[in-house]
Formats: structure tokens, C-alpha cells, sequence
């Protein structure tokens, strides 16, 4: 009995171990995986890795258009393709993605060909200065 | 594999009746589809050391059960007899499978070209 | 004497996962069960055989939510020996930690069951508070409460930091101090009464039966696959746990004892661990049949993997450690159980039915 009472002035006097959700929120750790984004499009060479190790089929990548799509909703968070790309060009973020009312689609588009071309002439131009 | 001994389906329970009187543990029991026949592996623990008995028979020929001898073994035998359609006597389908599920679906098919 | 037959499950309010157990009931105790199985079956072992070898490591840990860790571990270290490759020492130890603080969360899982199944609530409560701390500090190490996803095929994905390590021996003294607590709800009068004696297997039963785990521990049996000495477990100071009370009490205390010899396999391992590199390459394809047993919390798991020299396997078995407790149980109920006594008998062998069925 007296190791009771002592349990309920405890009990009575201290807060309680539960946050209050939706005003309360905890920052998430910085090394959980939360979602995939396409974070450097511009590095993109369009090789095809990502879309052959997911395992759920969660990225389509198509060269001719120049887009790579990701379904959320099917992506299982295993940072598969985090590894294998070759050009580092996708990020995992800690945050987790909010619950939503119907099924999305993401679409990450590379930019235009003509800053590409340009880029291009540039280099060889240093090239030829160089072995000239 | 190592510890390999192989049996027909005649002296299959022989064999079993002599790891119960050493006081072995039943494990399981693999099926494995080779094409032409099925091969069952049971397997057995003799403190800790692993002891496989091999059986190859035709699909359509009835084995003999070993839940006289280990009656723990009933429910993997039914599960062999829902996925391979194998005949084993005294078990019947429905242990694990729906009746409208595909039958015998991890027998590898034969591909039409 | 007149007999009926009733239904226990396959809703229940003590099974988080559904079964049913026909039971043939004289007056008040039973005399007889049947187990009915298959209400979550997924067709898993057909579907490792349609994907490839890296993306199967994903599928199997998805076979269990509570013990994910040894199923992906079993299946890397049967690729691996059909490679013919080994994983480097620190990827051992890492694989040692992550296994115990997988056994540690899902022991103090079960003892907040244990407390809901016999009606002590605030206990269960308790017991899963003190369950938050150890489930932060894994999301900091491997990303993820639930599926931890560190295993890949030649040595682990992650490395643990020295920060991480020195918040791993904090984890570890908060809650040798917290089950403290546990050791006095053991020694209450209510749950004796509710335990002890509930539940009997002898040990040539236990035996005959093929009984794995803390049930068959805690009959006087020691089987235990830590023993084998795969990954870094032949380097670690290990025996197994064995109680000689034959009932649920004895299977309690088996688990218990459990907790606290894994809190010492972690500190062991993070004072010994090596340094080096975490993983080892190959482009080597799988050939030939091989065995490998390991030990989740419940038991003793066995995968049987046989592969071809493509980048397919042709056929993967898996047997888990509740798949072979299932048979005890209906020995256990068969004996004149009462029947206010079956969700006691059911829980203390720690049923995972997702894992059964696969």
C-alpha cells in the first residue's frame, strides 16, 4: 500500500510521455529515408540504371523526351537507386511524404538542348587552345 | 550437398523409423521440381548437425506419409500436395490454397514456342 | 460426455495476426484442437524465383514485420556461399549488433502482449514507452523503424559512426535499469497465478514434436543456431539459455534472460569490432544447393536456396521457426486446458502467422 501512494503522486505530478500530434511535431533524423527526389537533372545521361535495379518499378526513364518519371506510391524508400547512379543525380530526404487523396505521378524534365550545345562548343574550343 | 543419403519410396520409412529411435529432430521437407521428376529432401537435426534423405519419384506415382512416425510433418505434407500436386497417401488438398486457386502453381511449365 | 466443437479466431482480440483452432470442448476444458491455416498467404517462394538476385533481398525482408533482420540475413549468407565470397569482419560485427537490437525490441514486444493478454493494460503501456528509445536510435543508424534494409550481398549498406556507437551504450544503460521493473512484475502474485503451470510440455514432447526456441528452452532443450557460429558469433562469449519449468512462467523467464544477455552481445561486439571496409565486390553468379540456419527471437529459421548459374534462383524454401511450433500448441491444448486459458497457451509461443504462411 504505501509503495502505491508514492506511485500515484508520481503519476499525478509529472507530464504525460505522448506528444500532442498535430501542434507538436518531431523533426525528423537527418539520415532516415524519407522520399526520392530527382535533385541534378542536368547531370542525367539517360543510362537506365535506376530503372533496372528498382525493385518495385517505380522509375521510367525515357531518352527520347528527355523525362524520367517516379510513382511515389509504388517507391518502397530503399535508396537502391541512390547507389548505383553514375552521375549522382538522386537525393533521399528525410522528411516522410504526406498522405494524399489520390495516386500521383512526378515528372522531372532535363532543360533545353541549346545550353547543352553551347556548353558543348565551349569545351572543345579550351580543348584545341590547349593542344594548339 | 554434404550428409546426402538417398531412398526409394520402399524403404523410406525404414530409414525415417531409424533417426526417431536416435532421437532426431524432423525439420522439414523441401520439393524440387526437376523437370521429368520430383525430389523431396527431408531433412533432419542430430544435434546440430544436418542429415538430408533424398527421394526422386514420377509425378503421378503415391508416396507413403511419414505422420505415423513424426506427426508434426501432417502440415508440410499437405502444403507439398496444394503446390506440386504430388499424391501422398492419407493427405488431401486445401491446407494452405483456396479450392479456386491455381493449381499446382510452383511446378515450372512447360513453355510453348 | 457430450462434446462440442468451437472456433477460436481467426478475429480475436489477443492475435494481432489472424489463425483459427478448431477446439473439441468437454464442459470446460478441451480435448482436442485442429489448426486451419492460409489466410494470409502471399505466394512468396513463387515470387522469388521471378525476380533477380539483388532485388530479392528486399522481398524476403518483407516476408515478417517483427523479425525482418535474420530472414534477409539468411537469405544474404545463402547467395554468398553459392558465390563463393565471404563478407568482410566489420560487416560481421555490424550484422551482430543490428540482429540483437532486432531480438531486444521484439522481446519487449511480447512482454507488453503478454501484459494485454491477461488484462495488466498500464504494464503494456509501459513496456512499449521504454520500446521508443531503442526504436529512435535505430532509425538513426539504419533510416527506418521497421525494415532496416543494411544487408546487401558481400558485407552491409551503412556504416556505424562513432557518435552512433556512443549513443548505442547510452540506449543500452537506460534500459538495463528500466528492466528492473520487468524482473518485479515477474515476481507478482497475479501473473504466477495466471502462468504458472498453464501450458505443459515435457521434454521428450517437446522433442517428438520439433519444438524450436524459447519454447523448447525453456523445456530442458537447448537448441539455439547461434551455436553454429555464423557471422561474428564465434568470436563472442555465448551460451545458450535454459530454464527447466516445462510451462509458460518458464518461457517468460527464458525471454527475460534473453534481453539481458543481448544488451552484453552489443557492448561485446562494439568493444571488439574491427576496422576496415563493409563490403567485398563480386560479379560471380550462384551455383550448386546449400542449407543456412540462423536464430530470429522466436526460433530457428532455415532457408534452402538452389541456384543455376543465371541471375535467376530456381527454387528458395523457407521455413520458419512458428511453422514448427504449431504442432506443440495443439499438444499443449490437448491436455484439458481450460478454456478462459487458450490466449495464454497461443501467446507464450510467440506466434507470427505472416511468417507461417508466407
Amino acid at each position: 500500500m504505501p509503495g502505491m501512494i508514492s506511485l500515484i503522486l508520481k503519476n499525478l505530478f509529472s507530464k504525460p510521455v505522448t506528444r500532442k500530434y498535430p501542434f507538436e511535431k518531431r523533426p525528423p533524423f537527418k539520415t532516415a529515408r524519407g522520399h526520392i527526389t530527382f535533385a541534378r537533372m542536368e547531370d542525367c545521361v539517360f543510362c537506365g540504371m535506376c530503372m533496372r535495379n528498382c525493385p518495385a518499378n517505380a522509375i521510367k526513364v525515357d531518352k527520347a523526351t528527355r523525362t524520367n518519371t517516379l510513382e511515389p506510391f509504388r517507391c518502397i524508400q530503399c535508396a537502391m537507386c541512390v547507389e548505383v547512379c553514375p552521375k549522382k543525380v538522386i537525393d533521399v530526404l528525410p522528411e516522410y511524404s504526406k498522405p494524399e487523396y489520390e495516386k500521383t505521378t512526378l515528372k522531372f524534365v532535363q532543360e533545353k538542348k541549346e545550353e547543352a550545345k553551347e556548353k558543348k562548343e565551349e569545351t572543345k574550343a579550351e580543348k584545341e587552345g590547349g593542344k594548339a | 550437398m554434404e550428409n546426402d543419403i538417398n531412398v526409394t519410396k520402399e524403404n523410406l520409412l525404414q530409414e525415417v523409423q531409424k533417426f526417431r529411435d536416435k532421437e532426431a529432430r524432423f525439420v522439414i521437407a523441401t520439393c524440387v521440381d526437376l523437370g521429368d521428376k520430383l525430389e523431396i529432401i527431408y531433412h533432419f537435426d542430430d544435434n546440430l548437425k544436418l542429415i538430408n534423405l533424398r527421394l526422386q519419384f514420377a509425378p503421378d506415382e503415391e508416396i507413403p506419409s511419414i505422420a505415423s512416425i513424426y506427426p508434426s510433418a501432417a502440415l508440410i505434407e499437405g502444403e507439398i500436395v496444394d503446390f506440386f500436386d504430388a499424391k501422398i497417401a492419407g493427405i488431401g488438398h486445401g491446407t494452405l490454397l483456396a479450392p479456386d486457386s491455381p493449381k499446382a502453381p510452383l511446378r515450372k511449365k512447360k513453355e510453348v514456342k | 460426455m457430450a462434446k462440442t466443437v468451437l472456433t477460436f479466431g481467426p478475429q480475436h482480440v489477443v492475435f494481432p495476426e489472424p489463425i483459427q483452432f478448431k477446439l473439441k470442448v468437454e464442459d470446460e476444458f478441451v480435448v482436442g484442437a485442429e489448426p486451419v491455416i492460409g489466410y494470409v498467404h502471399r505466394g512468396i517462394e513463387k515470387a522469388f524465383e521471378l525476380n533477380e538476385l539483388k532485388k530479392n533481398i528486399f522481398l524476403a525482408e518483407r516476408i515478417c514485420g517483427i523479425c525482418q533482420t535474420p530472414h534477409s540475413n539468411a537469405y544474404v549468407l545463402g547467395v554468398e556461399r553459392l558465390m563463393g565470397i565471404e563478407a568482410p569482419p566489420r560487416a560481421k560485427y555490424i550484422r551482430v549488433i543490428m540482429n540483437e537490437m532486432n531480438r531486444l525490441h521484439s522481446h519487449m514486444l511480447w512482454f507488453g502482449l503478454l501484459g494485454d493478454a491477461i488484462g495488466f493494460e498500464s504494464y503494456f503501456m509501459q513496456v512499449w514507452n521504454y520500446r521508443e528509445k531503442l526504436m529512435d536510435i535505430i532509425e538513426k543508424i539504419a533510416g527506418n523503424r521497421v525494415t532496416y534494409s543494411m544487408n546487401a550481398i558481400g558485407g552491409v549498406r551503412r556504416d556505424i559512426s562513432d557518435e552512433q556507437a556512443k549513443e548505442i551504450h547510452n540506449v543500452m544503460d537506460f534500459l538495463e535499469e528500466a528492466f528492473k521493473s520487468i524482473e518485479d512484475v515477474l515476481k507478482d502474485y497475479t501473473l504466477i497465478k495466471r502462468t504458472k503451470g498453464i501450458g505443459v510440455l515435457t521434454e521428450s514432447e517437446a522433442k517428438r514434436d520439433g519444438a524450436v526456441g524459447p519454447t523448447a528452452r525453456a523445456s530442458n532443450v537447448p537448441y539455439d543456431m547461434r551455436m553454429l557460429g555464423y557471422d561474428a558469433y564465434r568470436d563472442l562469449e555465448f551460451k545458450p539459455v535454459v530454464v527447466d519449468s516445462c510451462d509458460s512462467y518458464g518461457r517468460a523467464v527464458v525471454r527475460w534472460k534473453e534481453m539481458l544477455q543481448s544488451i552484453n552481445l552489443i557492448r561485446e561486439a562494439l568493444s571488439k569490432m574491427p576496422v576496415g571496409d563493409i563490403i567485398t565486390k563480386s560479379n560471380a553468379l550462384p551455383k550448386g544447393e546449400t542449407v543456412i540456419r540462423v536464430e530470429p527471437p522466436r526460433g530457428e529459421l532455415f532457408y534452402y536456396l538452389k541456384g543455376n548459374g543465371t541471375k535467376n534462383l530456381e527454387r528458395v524454401k523457407v521455413r520458419t521457426p512458428t511453422f514448427a511450433n504449431i504442432w506443440p500448441t495443439i499438444t499443449m491444448l490437448s491436455k484439458g486446458c481450460e478454456f478462459a486459458n487458450v490466449p495464454v497457451v497461443v501467446l507464450s509461443i510467440d506466434p507470427c502467422i505472416s511468417c507461417t504462411e508466407r
